[in-house]
């Protein structure tokens, strides 16, 4: 269990991944963004990460991310409420996002190993980080280590987080494990719990971290149901929804699982997010991602209405 | 974030309503849903505006289907 005592502050609450809303022609659509955040918000999240793995951050330009970062700000969504997840190949660009990170005053900055089509040795990413750090020095910004899944980024070895937390360790803040492996939280709270705060983005897992706060992509539809499982710690009480049987939120986590499970994870959240805000343009994903196949339309409809959602109280 | 002075939309007896803050803190919850909120009335009701053209639309399209069908 982290002890937060010892530990830099890190993040507290339900901050989910937020989706990106595209148009049509695919360009990101930052009215439909600033709503869906406003609307999290409002429903008890404690901030939102943008351009993540569920934000499909990889398929947006600096330039759009930059944009959509000035207008949120504009229109009034709080600086301090958005972590940004710094994406890219090229450790300038990343270290342009911190810079833009920094200058908005935003939350904080997930960084992530980089893309790559060879292997990468300890030296090689210790470097990458190194560079990082050595040319955003003047940034304040809060940085967490951002585990995403191995099959599209290069895994972190743990003799490169250890150097980098030791080299660096007044500016990282934690390490966020995205790669949905429930084993590697343990792995990583064995090994640097002493050191970093870990976090989980496995909703299921938050009774097991005992973590103050997680990035959660079911949070983008059923926010109040992680927020309840958050706080519910190893007291977990049943959810009071009306018309439903009495659950836990454990087990609505589970069932919600159940039904993505069978279907592309960003397309699928995208689809039941347009069934929950009744706007059809949320459907759309941005390529290289592509929309849901009428067949796993039909099965996703089908599993979601037996789920019985009530977003006033989930 | 204050939203005292934000607008909602809200399904309430299967239509779309457009609603302020301060009218929705009266509502029972058992009584809508929530479908999102916005920073303006003019937002609101711009999405507003797109949820009935994309209700239109559909209906459009269950009409075309039966006229095909028979």
């Amino acid at each position: 269990m982290n002890n937060p005592t010892q530990l830099k502050s890190g993040f507290h609450g339900v901050w989910p991944d937020v989706l990106s809303p595209v148009k049509a022609d695919h360009s990101l659509d930052l009215h439909r963004l600033e709503s869906h955040i406003r609307t999290l918000l409002y429903k008890g999240a404690s901030g939102v990460v943008v351009f993540g793995e569920c934000g499909e951050g990889p398929s947006f330009s600096h330039d759009e991310k930059t944009q959509a970062l000035a207008h949120l700000v504009k229109e009034g969504i709080p600086s301090n409420a958005m972590m940004l997840a710094c994406v890219d190949s090229s450790a300038p660009e990343v270290a342009k996002l911190i810079h833009l990170a920094d200058y908005l005053k935003l939350h904080a900055v997930l960084i992530s190993t980089p893309f790559y089509y060879q292997d990468l040795s300890t030296d090689g990413l210790v470097s990458y980080f190194d560079f990082l750090f050595e040319h955003t020095q003047k940034s304040s910004t809060p940085c967490y280590l951002h585990l995403l899944p191995n099959k599209v980024h290069h895994e972190l070895p743990e003799a490169v987080i250890n150097t980098v937390l030791d080299k660096h360790h007044d500016r990282i803040f934690g390490i966020i494990n995205q790669t949905g492996s429930s084993s590697l939280n343990q792995d990583l709270l064995k090994s640097f719990a002493e050191k970093v705060l870990i976090y989980s983005c496995l909703e299921t897992d938050i009774k097991t971290l005992k973590s103050a706060g997680i990035i959660s992509a079911m949070a983008n539809i059923i926010p109040k149901v992680v927020l309840h499982q958050l706080h519910a710690g190893e007291d977990v009480q049943a959810l009071q929804i009306p018309g439903l049987k009495v659950k836990t939120s454990d087990e609505r986590l589970v069932e919600f699982q159940t039904i993505l499970a069978q279907h592309p994870s960003i397309a699928a959240y995208k689809y039941l997010l347009a069934q929950v805000y009744k706007n059809h343009d949320w459907k759309l994903a941005r390529p290289p991602l592509s929309n849901l196949d009428s067949t796993s339309v039909a099965a996703l409809e089908k599993s979601f209405a037996t789920f019985d959602l009530h977003p006033n109280f989930e | 974030m204050d939203f005292s002075t934000s607008w909602f939309i809200i399904d309430r007896n299967k239509k779309h309503e457009v609603i302020s803050h301060e009218d929705l803190s009266k509502l029972d919850p058992h009584t809508y849903t929530l479908l999102q909120n916005f920073k303006s009335h003019q937002d609101a009701m711009s999405e507003m505006a797109q949820l009935v053209k994309q209700n239109i639309n559909a209906a459009n399209e269950k009409i075309d289907h039966i006229k095909k069908a028979h």
